[in-house]
């Protein structure tokens, strides 16, 4: 059962990886547009880890102490998902150190996957998912850091939309689970309407309307469907 | 590497990591009143939603119409991986999408 775990871990997390291997690949590009040295961006794959914290880190002015607060507050509120992630895998422990320890390669694409697995133990199957997807997502960094990419509108159109297809992909992880969409997408309709209309600061929109969102449905949705 | 840079990533790492680790620690073989249960396991998909949304959203200086070739990009992706589960070639196809929309918008 654990040799199967590991088996489906490595095949989903190579398939999941490979997409995050673009999504290393592009932020390297980028990172080298505005200005990071490849051996740092290296460094920032290897232990942030988080494109969407990395991304978030782009143009940052770093010169104060008020400015590193600023990027660090904007990196914990970007980083709330980790947070919720973190606590419906605890639905999981049976109270090994090894399970809390390895939730440092919690990210999206291995919660997404893991979410739904019912062939055989979890944590086999989550360990490996991540570690394929680590090892492939700093293959895809490194490669995107070393080699040189001409500057063309084409790249940079492509590297506007690479956080947005790969957050679309792990949407579409949950979907093919069978999970209900509708909190997915009322959240997405409210983050517009919380940072368009009401000129919230988008983050600040995306994290109310997942709140509202998912209290909604879980309140509307009767018990007995649950579980 | 310069040393700014050294420490900047420190820091965001430990922000991520405690982020991912600390719940577990808090909270792992706790047994939660089911709804409670329900809102954990609904709220990650919302907030990856919400989020992905904002990374759609135009940003400063930018109009509405300079983020349709995102968001066709994303929709193209959605389109292919729903039916086929195929998530490299709906991440290249919509990141072509929208880089040839780009071009046009």
């Amino acid at each position: 059962m654990i040799s199967q775990s590991i088996k489906d871990g490595i095949r989903d997390g190579t398939a999941i990886g490979l997409s995050a291997g673009v999504l290393g690949l592009m932020y390297s590009l980028a990172a080298l547009e505005v200005g990071l040295r490849p051996l740092e961006i290296i460094f920032y794959c290897a232990i942030v880890y988080s494109a969407a914290v990395q991304f978030t880190a782009f143009g940052a002015d770093l010169n104060s102490v008020a400015a590193v607060l600023t990027l660090v507050s904007g990196a914990a509120f970007v980083c709330t998902r980790n947070v919720l992630m973190s606590l419906d895998m605890a639905r999981h422990a049976t109270g090994r150190p090894i399970e809390i320890f390895g939730m440092v390669g919690l990210v999206d694409a291995g919660w997404a996957s893991a979410r739904g697995y019912r062939r055989g133990p979890v944590w086999p199957y989550f360990w490996s998912a991540v570690s394929m997807v680590y090892l492939i997502w700093m293959s895809g960094s490194i490669i995107g850091a070393l080699i040189p990419v001409p500057d063309h509108p084409l790249v940079d159109g492509a590297f506007r939309a690479t956080p947005v297809v790969f957050f679309a992909l792990m949407i579409t992880l949950l979907w093919r689970q069978g999970i209900d969409k509708r909190p997915h997408l009322a959240s997405m309709a409210l983050t517009v309407v919380g940072a368009l209309v009401l000129g919230l600061p988008p983050a600040l929109a995306a994290l109310i309307g997942a709140s509202i969102s998912a209290l909604v449905y879980v309140f509307i949705t009767p018990v007995e469907r649950e579980g | 590497m310069r040393t700014e840079i050294v420490i900047i990533g420190l820091i965001l790492s430990a922000v991520v990591m405690i982020s991912r680790v600390a719940p577990m620690a808090l909270l792992g073989q706790r047994q939660l009143p089911v709804r409670l249960r329900r809102l954990i396991e609904t709220l990650p998909g919302c907030a990856i939603a919400g989020f992905m949304t904002v990374w759609a959203l135009p940003g400063e200086g930018e109009t509405l119409r300079s983020t349709v070739s995102v968001a066709a990009g994303a929709l193209v992706a959605l389109a292919i991986c729903i039916p086929t589960g195929r998530l490299l070639l709906a991440m290249l196809a919509g990141l072509a999408v929208a880089a040839g929309l780009s071009l046009l918008v």
